[in-house]
C-alpha cells in the first residue's frame, strides 16, 4: 500500500470505530438491565485516563518551557474557560522558548 | 407510529420538525461558535503533520470527534503506526458508549434510520444539551438541530484550517504544537468532578510516565490508561448497597 492509501484506510477505520462507539452503547449496553458498577466506573474513567496518559509525557518530558507552561495551564483550567486557558498556555510557551528554556 | 400521542402530534408534523430543528440550532449556537477555532487549528495542524486537505476533511467528516482527532495527529508518522492510532482514538471515544446507552432511553420512538443517522452525530455537547433540555422523549428534529450545524461547521473549519495551515512556517515558533497539550490538560481538569477523578488522573500520569521512560512510546498510553481504569474499578462502589 502507498502512504496515501494507507492513510485513507486508517481514516476510514477511525471513522468506523468511532461510529461503533456511538451506536454500540444503545445497541449493546441497553440489552443488559444492569451494568456492573466496576465496568461502568472503568468505562467512565477511560477518557480522563487516556488523555492523562497521552498528555503526561508531553507536559513533563518535553522540556522546561513545556513543563512550566503545563503547570500554568493546570492552575488556569480550574478557573478560566478553555479559550483563555489556551491563549495563556501558548503565549507562555512561546515566551519561555524565546527566553531559551 | 402506534403511540396515540404521536398521532396527535403528527397533525403538525412538518412544522413541528422545523420548529424543533430551529430550537436545536438556537441552543447549540454558543457552542458552535466556540468550536470554530478548534476546527481551524485541527485543519492547520493536520496540514502541518502531512495530511492532505482531502484527508483532513475526510477525517473530520467520518470521525467528528475533536479530541480523538488531535490524538491521531499526535501519533501520525511514517510509517503509520496503524494500531497505536486506531486503539488510542477508540479509547478516547469510548465515552460515546455511555452517552449512547443513556440517550437510547429517550429515543425509542425514532425510526431505525433516524437512530443510525442521528446517533452517528453524537458528541459531548449534543449529549449534554439533549440530556438537559429534552424530557423523557427526545425530539428528532431538535436533536438534528443540535448536531447538524456542529457537524457542518466542523468540516468547513477543518477545510479552512487545512488550506491556510499550509502557509504557516514552523508551528513551534507560534506555539501551535502546545495547543494540543494545553487542550488535553484542560479536558483532564474538566473531568475532576467524576467519581475518584483525582486518584484516577494521578494513577494514569504515574503509570504513563513510568512506561514512557522504560518501555517507551506508544506503550505509555495503554499503561497509563490501564492504571487509571483499574483504580477506578477498584474504587467503585456497588450502587444497590446502602453506603
Amino acid at each position: 500500500m502507498t502512504d496515501g492509501t494507507q492513510a485513507v484506510v486508517l481514516i476510514v477505520a477511525l471513522g468506523f470505530a468511532t461510529y461503533l462507539t456511538r451506536i454500540g452503547g444503545h445497541l449493546v449496553l441497553s440489552r443488559f438491565p444492569r451494568i456492573d458498577p466496576r465496568l461502568e466506573a472503568a468505562l467512565d474513567a477511560v477518557p480522563a485516563a487516556v488523555l492523562t496518559a497521552i498528555a503526561a509525557p508531553m507536559a513533563l518530558a518535553s522540556g522546561i518551557a513545556e513543563s512550566l507552561a503545563s503547570a500554568a495551564v493546570i492552575v488556569a483550567s480550574f478557573r478560566l474557560p478553555i479559550h483563555a486557558v489556551l491563549v495563556i498556555g501558548v503565549a507562555l510557551v512561546v515566551a519561555l522558548r524565546a527566553a531559551g528554556l | 407510529m402506534t403511540m396515540p400521542e404521536s398521532q396527535v402530534e403528527a397533525a403538525g408534523q412538518p412544522s413541528r420538525f422545523g420548529a424543533g430543528f430551529l430550537r436545536g440550532c438556537r441552543d447549540i449556537l454558543p457552542i458552535l461558535i466556540s468550536t470554530v477555532p478548534f476546527g481551524i487549528i485541527y485543519g492547520a495542524l493536520a496540514a502541518q503533520t502531512g495530511l492532505t486537505t482531502t484527508e483532513a476533511v475526510l477525517t473530520s467528516g467520518l470521525t467528528f470527534a475533536g479530541a480523538s482527532q488531535f490524538v491521531a495527529l499526535q501519533f501520525w508518522a511514517h510509517p503509520l503506526p496503524f494500531w497505536t492510532i486506531l486503539l488510542s482514538v477508540l479509547a478516547v471515544n469510548l465515552r460515546h458508549v455511555l452517552y449512547s446507552a443513556a440517550l437510547g432511553r429517550k429515543t425509542g420512538h425514532w425510526t431505525a434510520w433516524q437512530f443510525c443517522g442521528g446517533f452517528g452525530l453524537l458528541t459531548d455537547p449534543t449529549f449534554a444539551l439533549a440530556e438537559l433540555k429534552a424530557g423523557p422523549r427526545l425530539d428528532f428534529g431538535y436533536y438534528l438541530g443540535l448536531s447538524l450545524p456542529l457537524y457542518v461547521n466542523w468540516i468547513v473549519m477543518t477545510a479552512l484550517g487545512a488550506v491556510f495551515g499550509g502557509f504557516i512556517g514552523n508551528p513551534e515558533t507560534i506555539g501551535l504544537d502546545f495547543v494540543v497539550t494545553a487542550y488535553f490538560i484542560h479536558l483532564v481538569v474538566s473531568f475532576r468532578k467524576r467519581h475518584s477523578a483525582a486518584a484516577v488522573i494521578l494513577a494514569s500520569a504515574a503509570g504513563a510516565l513510568l512506561v514512557y521512560l522504560t518501555a517507551g512510546p506508544p506503550w505509555h498510553i495503554a499503561g497509563g490508561a490501564a492504571a487509571g481504569m483499574a483504580l477506578a474499578a477498584a474504587l467503585s462502589k456497588p450502587k444497590a448497597q446502602p453506603a
